[in-house]
């Protein structure tokens, strides 16, 4: 009996892999004398609709707005290198590429990826890696290449937009200076699965930079242009990741085609087959998903009745970035901090979110109110007071005889009756704004590049770890945002100096407060991405599979089943 | 005919390289560059990043000169490299060339087949419940826009009623791709083709209720031809010849109606390429397709003067 079983297990996995013949599983299972049922049974597993149930999957993902000046070069499936910009085609380098380190999708906790473990001693950082890593051509995936890919980035010949984020391993600054190809001498590679970075000064804020970083393979790229890398074929044709999916296709225009990594370090996927599919209108991506086309489609609040209807479709949010009014403090009608507290308390936040938004959105009054570890208890909420917001002006002197240019880039419908919204309110207070659309042209980049502009309407995106504010508030963001206030760099200094995260929260926790009392921008609305989600289909696992489009969070993809 | 088509095909040149300058300047004048579309302020790039960028793409030379370098390459089969994908032009407009290619292919076949056999019908049996309806669909098919039109051609017959994809060119993994091809080309080709067809049954039907009435047709009905010989050998070559300007004239529009059918239905070809680098203001590709779309666009209005010179002879005359 216990040899049948066997034979009927070996069976069943020969017709789920197709190596049997239809008939001649029906021959072999009847010379084994299984009932009829069983023969069904096998029959069904070997059919090509059950196989492909159980190994092909196809996503959609929005192409991305580019309407606004917040565009992000990114186009119907379409990959590029992430080096220089990136973010777009993130949604390929989750699937394709490994990190060393990553962020669970709540942006909450770090987890690792390559890196199995590491450790921070003041101003060492040791990284030990998981020994199975493996490049998809099946080269070992070492130190090597993080050490390789830290200095590519750091080179200033690549213009890469997230190097700056090493800027305290030492060495940096000198290879600033210096002729590409550049190497920091900060990393030192001791074996394979040990990588140190040695930093100038203590650095809290280095493991945030790992959130933008895939690994890059140096006995691919390593002899490559630095200047040029970027135009590399490796990126469209000889795309060599080490991710739990492996390159098969990119059909231009349409999609890209993966298929499973078996050797993938953090186990196989269950997905053997994956379509990921980039569209530019919602419409025609939701279109797909009711046809049931693919698991998941990007959406708007607009269309949650449509997505509601249907059969095992579930609305998941992620965090899409605060919308913010972003106030030119450098301008003399705005310097006074009065003024800017006036337009916090004009906006009646509570009624947009509920009516416009449609409950797809929390109000807010601070930054990042996503990292719930750091947020201040005693942050004023600026609850609608529009007296209060008259007579700040009043204390001010505010000439209301004035019009003010207020821009905004999101394309979408509700961003545009959230504009005419704000509007109002900031009218029956005194403040008259013209709203500006930004397409793209440039015009409002220009402001910005000379300073003239007044207000706008926009956000930062999704930031994964709190020190990045001074990113815009610090140092950095003081020319195009023109901030400038000691007691917020030193919070920020102090919480950059230390490793202990509750000493890190109390020190952000009052850069965040100096923030919210000093209003450089006004926070609004903590908006959320709507995506549609057939859990028919589909099935996640447990820990959140989505998370904010522009942060390479950990997605467990080689857990995801297929389950209809 | 050797030096009307070595005139025509002049013609076809000029107005190729003016339409190339008017994209250059009308590309230099809009303001920011690709630059400013890579790195909008909220990506915090530094001045000077930005400026070794520009620097890297050539984006610093003088305008007149960057034009005839691009001129020059171009005539070399070289459209440059892709801003933002960093791709050969050339290589991306010709991967995308061949389903706008069939897209339109299909659409002007089939518009053609349905408009000029609708108005010829509604012309022959005029005023009847035939020549009615055709009317009324007409106006209908002109009327509705192409993206709504799109729209609901998704929601009926690929939503509702599952039988064709709604997106997309191919299926991965198609067991059958010749099948699966045509089976993605129904719902794009026939949106696309039925405002041209709406209007070529209006046109037929007008050039041909117009040659009915003609006295030669009456001579040849006199002589005693039967009716389908004088609608077939007299009446409809006649006719025909303002329906072939029609259709020249109208190709242009179906090129670029097929910017908004793609972008609708996902279809991998020149129009949503042409969107998304004029979202990112990725100028290779931008003049790349231009010039490109122009070519095709050319040619097509040399192949209806030659079509009209076959039809007509008298048009050769100068």
């Amino acid at each position: 009996m216990r040899d049948q079983a066997l034979r009927f297990d070996s069976l069943l996995s020969a017709a789920s892999t197709g190596s049997l013949s239809r008939r001649e599983l029906a021959r072999r299972a009847a010379a084994l004398g299984l009932g009829a049922p069983m023969i069904a049974s096998l029959l069904h597993a070997s059919s090509p609709v059950a196989a492909m149930a159980q190994q092909e999957m196809t996503l959609s993902f929005d192409a991305g707005a580019t309407g606004g000046g917040g565009g992000k070069p990114n186009s119907a499936a379409t990959a590029y290198c992430y080096i220089v910009n990136g973010g777009s085609q993130f949604e390929i380098n989750r699937m394709v590429d490994a990190c060393l380190i990553t962020l669970d999708a709540s942006l909450q906790e770090f987890v690792g990826d390559v890196a199995d473990s590491w450790e921070i001693e003041d101003t060492t950082v040791t990284f030990k890696l998981n020994p199975n890593a493996k490049w998809h051509d099946g080269t070992p995936l070492t130190s090597k290449d993080v050490a390789f890919t830290l200095n590519v980035l750091t080179d200033p010949a690549t213009l890469s937009r997230w190097g700056g984020a090493f800027k305290s391993i030492e060495g940096y600054a000198e290879a600033q200076e210096a002729e590409s190809p550049t190497s920091l001498s900060g990393i030192e590679t001791p074996d394979d699965q040990t990588l140190v970075l040695h930093l100038t000064e203590a650095d809290s804020g280095l493991l945030g930079g790992f959130m933008y970083v895939c690994i890059l393979p140096e006995h691919i790229l390593g002899d490559a242009d630095r200047a040029t890398i970027d135009q590399n074929p490796f990126w469209t044709e000889n795309r060599i990741g080490a991710g739990p999916f492996k390159w098969v296709q990119l059909v231009e225009g349409e999609r890209v085609e993966l298929e499973a990594n078996e050797d993938y370090h953090l186990g196989a996927p269950q997905i053997k087959k994956l379509n990921l599919l980039f569209f530019s209108s919602f419409e025609t991506s939701l279109a797909a998903f009711q046809q049931g086309s693919n698991a998941v489609a990007a959406m708007t609040s607009n269309d949650v009745e449509l997505v509601e209807g249907i059969e095992g479709a579930e609305i998941i949010t992620t965090p899409a970035g605060v919308g913010a009014l972003f106030i030119n403090v450098s301008q003399p009608d705005f310097a006074d901090v009065r003024v800017r507290q006036a337009l916090s308390y004009a906006i009646d936040r509570k009624t947009i979110t509920e009516t416009l938004f449609q409950g797809y959105a929390d109000p807010v009054s601070t930054e990042v109110p996503y990292l719930e570890w750091v947020q201040p208890d005693d942050a004023n909420p600026y609850d609608y007071d529009p007296d209060k917001a008259k007579s700040l002006l009043e204390e001010a002197g505010w000439d209301g005889s004035k019009t003010y240019e207020l821009w905004y880039y999101y394309p979408d419908q509700v961003t545009a009756s959230v504009m005419e919204a704000m509007q109002q309110y900031l009218a029956a207070v005194g403040v008259n704004v013209d709203l500006r659309f930004d397409d793209g042209s440039g015009v409002r980049v220009k402001e910005f590049d000379e300073g003239t502009w007044y207000l706008t309407y926009g956000s930062f995106g999704v930031q994964p770890s709190p020190a990045n504010l001074s990113v815009i508030w610090g140092p950095q963001g003081r020319r195009t945002y023109h901030y400038d206030s000691e007691a917020f760099d030193s919070a920020m200094d102090a919480a950059l100096r230390t490793y202990e995260r509750d000493e890190q929260a109390e020190h952000y926790k009052e850069a965040i407060r100096i923030l919210n009392e000093d209003c450089p921008w006004v926070w609004l609305f903590d908006r959320k991405n709507l995506i549609a989600f057939n859990t028919k289909t589909l099935s996640t696992g447990d820990a959140p599979a989505w998370g904010p489009g522009n942060v390479l969070y950990h997605n467990n993809a080689n857990e995801w089943v297929v389950t209809e | 005919m050797a030096s009307f088509l070595a005139q025509r095909f002049l013609h076809g040149l000029t107005v190729v390289l003016g339409v190339s300058l008017l994209i250059f300047i009308a590309v230099e004048l809009a303001p920011g560059d690709v630059v400013d579309a890579m790195m909008p302020p909220e990506a915090q790039t530094s001045p000077e990043a930005k400026e070794r960028m520009r620097e890297q793409l050539g984006l610093n030379d003088p305008a007149p000169l960057r034009y005839v370098q691009w001129l020059g390459r171009t005539f070399t089969g070289d459209l440059g490299y892709s801003m933002t994908s960093q791709k050969p032009v050339i290589n991306i407009v010709m991967t995308r060339l061949p389903a706008t290619l069939y897209l339109v292919g299909f659409a002007l076949v089939a518009s053609v087949v349905i408009g000029v056999a609708t108005g010829t019908i509604a012309a022959v049996k005029q005023y009847s419940w035939i020549d009615y309806l055709s009317t009324l669909m007409s106006f209908f098919w002109l009327s509705v826009p192409g993206f709504f039109l799109g729209l609901g051609m998704i929601y009926i017959f690929a939503v509702r009623l599952g039988w064709f994809p709604s997106f997309g060119a191919t299926s991965a993994g198609a067991s059958h791709p010749a099948f699966d091809r045509m089976h993605h080309l129904v719902l794009p080709g026939l949106t696309l083709a039925l405002e041209l067809a709406a209007a070529l049954t209006r046109y037929t039907r007008a050039s041909v209720v117009d040659v009915l009435h003609m006295d030669y047709l009456r001579t040849a009905r006199a002589k005693g031809l039967a009716e389908r010989r004088v609608l077939t050998a007299h009446a409809l070559r006649n006719a025909f010849i303002p329906i072939i300007t029609v259709i020249a004239v109208r190709i242009p529009y179906l090129v670029g109606g097929a910017v908004i059918i793609e972008t609708v239905f996902q279809w991998p070809g020149l129009g949503t390429l042409m969107l998304n680098a004029s979202k990112q203001k990725d100028y290779p590709v931008i003049m790349g397709l231009a010039l490109i779309i122009t070519i095709l666009v050319v040619l097509s209005s040399l192949i209806a003067d030659i079509a009209y010179s076959v039809i007509d002879p008298r048009v050769r005359v100068r």
